[in-house]
């Protein structure tokens, strides 16, 4: 019998992406913790990054090995997949902007270095959406198929549309034409980041700085209910010691695209996060800790050694949370009962 | 003027001859085609160069005997050759040059 | 939590579980595998609820790497849970090697590789072999090592279903047998442990001298594939071909072009052990 393993937090981990050469202090106990909860956070790649050229125990060089050939993998499918859009969409008009994990990894950001990559995401002017659904559908993508409610769930109310398959090469991309729901109480301008965003070599875009930011936040902070949180703040901090260093008014202007996106709290909050966890280097005047950084940061480090989701009910509150944010609450609580119905009609099959 | 056709990066093919198929790893994306005659030899034909179906068509007719990829197609063995590049265009694999 | 640690060829796993009933079945049946600390994998099988620990225990399997929606099983059937989670690590998790859904036996330094569907009988027939003069490498999953070709055994406790436990209590009565799991969603499973030399050079790799893909219930045949034909099949049969990028490419491609391979059609152990002499003799 052996209690080990529930004592962690993902501290150790977050210590071992910050300061990789404190993992060469661990023991066996710690290793193993560390490479759970390193999965069970979709950082493993991350971290086999941040140690692949470290002295490691035998045993963890080969994991570390795995996880590397695996982040390898993850990152050419995505460029492929970029690659097949753009072909895909080569009589569209309108700017494709590639959106996080495939954004970074055409832009060879420092943020793509071991990062899983899962679905493809652009976005799109609101008026191209048509016309870019039906070039995807011609070139081989097609519908997942959705129950009713999910589908007019994502017509009338989400910020993209219902996700797409390849039918051949079973990948997936989701369509945006803004960052957040229509539902969702900021309102970020989705017309100036699309005009403002970036070409790159391929011929697909990418947001300019301030709204890579902008955007990593707004899903860090109201898009989800915080799962995959260190990973996106992992991404944060990336993007902010990447683009920090260019030009001396960055921070400034930072502020300025957060507050016309209406994001100024999410990026605000992500900002000190990200320098609390992960050490970024931020201006002192952006420091201002308060009770719910606290309660953030608790949730974000919410999971054992075990690689099992600790603090359950603060947890649900984010969950809640997090659909507060997107729906205003007679929707939100039309949505929490039909969630729950299917979810209960599930458990009985 | 019919179009011309590229591979598009030679250099990130692997092509393994097996029996009547034969195996193609593309480097780029990852992903193994399986593909029967006479697509190996199109992609052997074409290189790194640039060219028009009857381009390829001309020689593989002095490799190869012909005889045997037109018996039973009522296909011309230069349609057939434009339908398999038009299929690598598809996969990614060779560009159109429109003309 | 309750915990235990084991090796099976060259990956280790943890094992944790709010019921120690099934880390004592584990240990018991896993005594003489080695036990590192400094595991690759971990599964957990957690109730699916925390009631659901006393009131109808029902079981959830997770770890590292999970499917999506995997049905919760009763604690009856808790070994074969672990089984399935750790299971699921290799498919999803290993690159060392590319992984063959096949079993695999060897003989004078050679390996026999058979692969095949689900009720093919390969992993009855590397059972059966294995008290049969031959050396048990493995009955799930074969790996392929990248470097020299050589088939590097993954010998777990064999999983034995329907009909095939009958047969092997026959072949093996004295081997130490599991738990008798009746009406599991794959029918009845009882594990066995494989014979201790297996267990005592499960480090030892063997050259793939052939490959079968056995097909039970059909009248006897055998039939060589084209190479073209078995490397389709195999990169259905592995779980981590794509994953592996060029190296699995040609990995799986010296397999292919170096290893004859043909189908055997059979109705009993003893004719297909029959036709795998034949085969092998031809060699």
């Amino acid at each position: 019998m052996s209690n080990a393993g529930l004592h962690y937090d993902t501290w150790l981990l977050v210590d071992c992406l910050r300061e990789p050469d404190r993992a060469l202090r661990l023991n066996d106990a710690d290793w193993v913790a560390l490479i759970t909860m390193a999965r069970a956070e979709s950082l493993i790649g991350t971290l086999a990054y941040r140690l692949k050229n470290k002295k490691l125990p035998q045993p963890v060089a080969h994991i570390i090995s795995d996880a590397l050939i695996d982040s390898d993998y993850q990152y050419r499918s995505a460029l492929w997949e970029v690659d097949c859009a753009r072909r895909a969409l080569e009589s569209y008009d309108g700017p494709v902007v590639l959106m996080k994990g495939s954004a970074y990894a055409a832009a060879g950001f420092n943020a793509s270095h071991g990062r899983f990559i899962g679905d493809l995401d652009i976005m799109v002017s609101e008026g191209g959406l048509k016309e870019v659904e039906e070039l995807l559908l011609k070139a081989g993508w097609e519908w997942v198929k959705e129950d009713e409610y999910d589908e007019a769930y994502y017509r009338d109310y989400m910020h993209e549309l219902p996700p797409l398959i390849h039918s051949e090469r079973d990948r997936m991309i989701d369509v945006h034409h803004t960052i957040l729901p229509k539902t969702a109480e900021p309102n970020p301008n989705a017309r100036a980041m699309i005009a403002d965003a970036l070409p790159i070599d391929d011929g697909h875009y990418i947001f300019m700085p301030e709204d890579m930011i902008c955007h990593c936040a707004a899903h860090l902070m109201a898009d989800g209910d915080l799962a995959g949180g260190l990973r996106n703040l992992w991404d944060m901090h990336c993007l902010l010691s990447d683009f920090s260093g260019a030009a001396g008014d960055f921070w400034m202007r930072l502020k300025q695209r957060a507050q016309q996106h209406e994001l100024w709290e999410a990026v605000h909050l992500s900002v000190r996060q990200s320098n609390a966890l992960y050490g970024t280097t931020i201006p002192v005047d952006w420091m201002q800790w308060g009770i719910s950084d606290t309660l953030f940061q608790k949730r974000l480090l919410a999971r054992n050694g075990w690689g099992q989701k600790t603090y359950k009910l603060l947890r649900f509150a984010f969950y809640i949370r997090s659909h507060w944010l997107r729906m205003p609450p007679l929707m939100l609580i039309k949505h929490l009962l039909t969630k729950w119905r299917k979810g209960h009609k599930a458990h009985q099959l | 003027m019919a179009n011309r056709y590229k591979m598009r990066n030679v250099s990130n093919l692997i092509l393994q001859h097996l029996d009547y198929m034969s195996l193609l790893y593309d480097r780029q994306s990852g992903i193994t085609h399986i593909i029967a005659e006479p697509a190996p030899q199109i992609i052997e034909a074409l290189g790194h160069d640039a060219m028009k179906p009857s381009q390829i068509e001309r020689i593989l007719k002095k490799q190869y005997d012909i005889q045997a990829f037109e018996d039973g197609n009522s296909d011309s063995f230069e349609e057939i050759i434009a339908a398999r590049l038009d299929e690598f265009v598809a996969l990614g694999l060779a560009e159109k040059i429109l003309s | 939590m309750h915990e235990t640690h084991f090796k099976v060829g060259p990956a280790s796993f943890r094992v944790g579980s709010v019921w120690k009933e099934i880390i004592d079945q584990i240990e018991m049946l896993y005594a003489s595998y080695p036990k590192p600390k400094l595991t690759d994998y971990t599964v957990t099988l957690d109730a699916i609820r925390p009631w659901r620990r006393f009131v109808r225990p029902s079981v959830a399997i997770n770890g590292d790497f999970m499917l999506p929606d995997a049905a919760p099983l009763p604690l009856s059937h808790g070994l074969l849970g672990a089984e399935m989670g750790v299971n699921l690590q290799m498919a999803l998790g290993w690159r060392r090697q590319l992984i063959l859904h096949a079993s695999s036996v060897e003989k004078d330094g050679k390996s026999l590789l058979m692969s095949g569907e689900s009720g093919s009988g390969k992993s009855t027939l590397s059972a059966i072999l294995g008290h049969r003069g031959w050396r048990f490498m493995g009955d799930e999953f074969a790996l392929i090592d990248h470097d020299n070709g050589f088939v590097m055994p993954y010998p777990r406790l064999i999983s034995l279903k329907n009909q095939a436990i009958e047969t092997l209590k026959k072949e093996a009565p004295h081997a130490q047998f599991g738990p008798l799991m009746k009406d599991t969603p794959k029918g009845d499973i009882q594990h066995i442990v494989p014979p201790a030399q297996a267990i005592r050079k499960m480090e030892q790799g063997a050259k793939p001298a052939l490959l079968l893909f056995p097909n039970y219930g059909y009248d006897a045949e055998i039939r060589e594939m084209l190479p073209s034909e078995v490397f389709m099949r195999l990169t259905q049969a592995s779980a981590n071909f794509v994953g592996l990028g060029e190296t699995g490419f040609n990995t799986l491609k010296h397999l292919v072009l170096d290893v004859p391979t043909f189908e055997i059609a059979y109705q009993n152990g003893d004719e297909a052990e029959a036709m795998i002499n034949q085969l092998w003799e031809q060699l």
